[in-house]
């Protein structure tokens, strides 16, 4: 089985109802730049070296904490917005290992913060769906670093 | 009832320590394997202990495995809080002694019912 489209749309649009109660809309155009941002992955230990991404806004993560927590008051600590960034990132990486072959293990979540145009650079083929959340864009990347025999094929469907 | 919680992540110990709270556990919250396995050798022993499965150091199935060594927590439950939903995974973790298996993201209605299956009499308070 592998990761397509509908599958990635579906898989998003579930977890993130399930942990925040928002529900993730597809969105028409790419995100504008966006400072400061977010971005939290997992790696998955296939051969392919998969990844699932999470690009947002800061003020996304922190809606996001807020939603995590079922805190009607703004969750103010910057370490729990990167937290629930990560954990996101890690329920959806729960969530689509099914779809991705020969996966023993996945990573924790790492999180990284910059400002700028958001996300790591992506290597290889790669799906890259922007949706909207919260009235915040938010960038959701699978992606295949390579593989270690045959550079480039990848368990990704992009259709 | 004493309620040990072991994730890494913080949003998910502050979650299920209110959550828990609120159906009338007493709760300690730990962020990995070596702090649960710390406590576990302490008394009192906890009747309940929400374990996270993928973990920086020791993942859940190794604090499992240890815990289900360890004299004195023959009635300890353990229920799996995790982000897996292969179902391979999900059999070996029930191969492995896990009572029960939360999926997240989950709701309060998924863990009453883990709760009640575990033998927990569910009481909310708010």
């Amino acid at each position: 089985m592998t990761v397509t489209a509908a599958n990635l749309e579906e898989t998003v649009r579930a977890v993130f109802h399930g942990a925040v109660r928002m529900d993730a809309a597809p969105a028409e155009a790419e995100p504008q730049a966006w400072k400061p941002w977010v971005t939290a992955y997992v790696t998955f230990n296939n051969p392919w070296h998969s990844r699932i991404q999470l690009d947002i806004s800061l003020d996304l993560a922190a809606q996001l904490a807020s939603a995590l927590q079922r805190s009607p008051v703004p969750v103010s600590d910057p370490e729990l917005w990167q937290d629930a960034a990560g954990e996101m990132a890690n329920m959806l990486a729960g969530s689509l290992r099914p779809f991705i072959p020969q996966v023993l293990r996945y990573s924790v979540p790492r999180v990284v913060l910059g400002s700028g145009m958001a996300g790591r650079a992506v290597q290889g083929p790669s799906l890259d769906r922007t949706f909207l959340l919260g009235g915040h864009p938010m960038r959701v990347i699978v992606t295949d670093e390579g593989a270690l025999d045959i550079p480039g094929l990848g368990p990704i469907s992009i259709n | 009832m004493l309620a040990l919680v072991v994730d890494d992540s913080l949003s998910i110990r502050l979650l299920l320590t209110r959550l828990l709270q609120s159906r009338l556990f007493q709760v300690e919250a730990v962020p990995g394997g070596l702090a649960a396995l710390e406590r576990l050798r302490r008394l009192p022993a906890p009747d309940l202990m929400v374990l996270d499965w993928n973990m920086p150091g020791m993942d859940g199935l190794e604090v499992l495995s240890q815990a289900r060594a360890m004299p004195g927590l023959e009635k300890l439950c353990v229920m799996m809080a995790t982000a897996e939903t292969d179902l391979g995974q999900i059999s070996a973790a029930l191969e492995a002694g896990v009572d029960e298996y939360l999926m997240k993201p989950f709701d309060v209605h998924s863990l009453d019912e883990k709760l009640e299956l575990l033998g927990f009499q569910v009481a909310a308070t708010a």
